[in-house]
């Protein structure tokens, strides 16, 4: 399908406006990833003059706009001081800095990318996001929507009570994919504990948050490898995931209990 | 669709695609040496400045860069001079396919790091391919021109 259009929407309601009800627009992000997707799109509603591309804290909250960068995560010293570092240190491995200038906030949440270490951060950060149409919604309850409806993602709304952060992920060469990642947080004094890439989207271990509730660290990389689904794919098999969830949930455990 | 920019600090209008990345548009208006590799965000070699930002050119829509600067290392002639010399003292250019790319981002990187160490340099330039492997010249070569520019 070749792009007959392309839209540069100046707000979100704007942007929302100009996708529902078309099945042929598509929302562009950094834009990098809807590239490699099979499915076509006639119309481009382009994000990058819709206003969402601010950091900002407000009401004990780091809201990031959805086309804050990864690059952005990285080097801005309020977002590093917000999630003690973790939002940054999982995207900085990503490729190169040339597509981390580009790849964004929204495009990697809303697309739900099972492979996606930020999701995966975010979703022990307990995320909230907020949608123009859907409104605010815990980033647990967006990943299992099973039927989403045509929305645009405005901001992730990300509490910033972290006391410790710790990630963990396993590549077979640097920079590829994920076999397995896994963030663990202290927010507030509550430990979470999520897991990406198994290769399903990312899921909290709620076992292994209990267990380390309790100081036990191997418990809780025993509990993450009981409760959670792992599958097979060109990267690892089902079983090897399963074996390297619970030793990365220990070592992340070991560092946010420590 | 019409797009006005400014390509290495001349303005240009240029009629592209709605659909065309920066790199097609960049090519088709003459500017070879900006290249395809990959054509999927992954190698590097069709790095460009973006208002100063290195991006990966096959990844941008062409139409995003309507009433931007865009530098490409024709815009960097001192720098690549430089550079070149070099990589060329250090035995590291090999085919020299990567290197218009590479010239970009460690332009950019020159401008955005004060004083990397190698593993800031190796941090920064992963995103740098090059099929000749020629990496630990590279870096000797890029160290080189660090200091000299100093
Ligand atoms: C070469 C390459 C390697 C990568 N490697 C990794 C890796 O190892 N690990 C990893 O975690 N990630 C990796 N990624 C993915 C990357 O980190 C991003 O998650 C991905 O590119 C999506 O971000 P984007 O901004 O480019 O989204 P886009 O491509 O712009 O959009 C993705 C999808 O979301 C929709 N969308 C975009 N913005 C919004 C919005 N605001 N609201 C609603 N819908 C929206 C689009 O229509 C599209 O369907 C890689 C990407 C590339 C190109
Ligand atoms: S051609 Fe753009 S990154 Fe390879
Ligand atoms: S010198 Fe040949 S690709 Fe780098």
């Amino acid at each position: 399908m070749a792009v007959k259009a392309y839209l540069r929407p100046k707000s979100p309601s704007e942007a929302l406006a100009l996708i529902e009800g078309d099945e042929r627009a598509a929302l562009i992000g950094g834009g990098a990833y809807l590239r490699l997707a099979s499915r076509g799109y006639e119309t481009a509603v382009d994000l990058c003059d819709a206003g969402l591309d601010r950091v900002r804290v407000e009401d004990g909250a780091l809201r990031l706009g959805a086309m804050v960068t990864y690059r952005r995560l990285e080097t801005d010293l309020v977002v590093r001081d917000c999630s003690g570092g973790l939002l940054g240190r999982c995207v900085e491995n990503i490729v190169g800095v040339q597509v981390r200038n580009i790849v964004t906030v929204g495009g990697t949440v809303a697309g739900r990318y099972a492979f996606a270490n930020l999701t995966t951060a975010l979703l022990a950060l307990g995320a909230d996001v907020v949608l123009a149409r859907g409104g605010r919604k815990p980033l647990e309850q967006f990943l299992a929507d099973k039927a989403p409806a045509r929305d645009v993602l405005v901001e992730v709304v990300v509490p910033t009570a972290v006391r410790r952060s710790a990630w963990r992920d396993l590549t077979r060469v640097r920079s590829d994919f994920a076999v397995l990642n896994v963030a663990a947080v202290d927010v507030g004094g509550e430990v979470r504990v999520a897991v990406g890439a198994r290769p399903g989207v990312a899921r909290l271990a709620r076992g292994a948050m209990q267990a380390a509730a309790a100081g036990d660290a191997r418990g809780a990389g025993e509990a993450a490898a009981a409760e959670l689904d792992f599958g097979d794919d060109l990267r690892a098999s089902a079983d090897y995931r399963r074996r390297v969830c619970g030793a990365l949930v220990t070592r992340a455990l070991e560092e946010v209990l420590a | 669709m019409n797009i006005s920019l400014e390509l290495n600090g001349r303005p240009a209008n240029w009629d592209v695609e709605p659909g065309e990345a920066l790199l097609e548009a960049l090519r088709r208006h003459g500017v070879l040496s900006v290249k395809r590799g990959c054509d999927t965000a992954s190698c590097g070699t069709c790095t460009v400045l973006l208002d100063g930002v290195p991006v990966p050119s096959c990844a941008v829509p062409a139409p995003r860069a309507d009433g931007r600067a865009v530098t490409t290392v024709e815009g960097l002639p001192d720098e690549a001079a430089r550079l070149g010399a070099c990589l060329a003292a250090e035995g590291a250019d090999q085919c020299g396919f990567c290197a218009p790319g590479l010239v970009v981002a460690v332009v950019a990187m020159s401008r955005e790091l004060e004083h990397p160490d190698e593993a800031a340099i190796n941090h920064y330039l992963a995103g740098n391919l090059c099929r000749c492997g020629g990496y630990v010249s590279q870096t000797r070569a890029i160290r080189r021109y660090l200091q000299e520019a100093r």
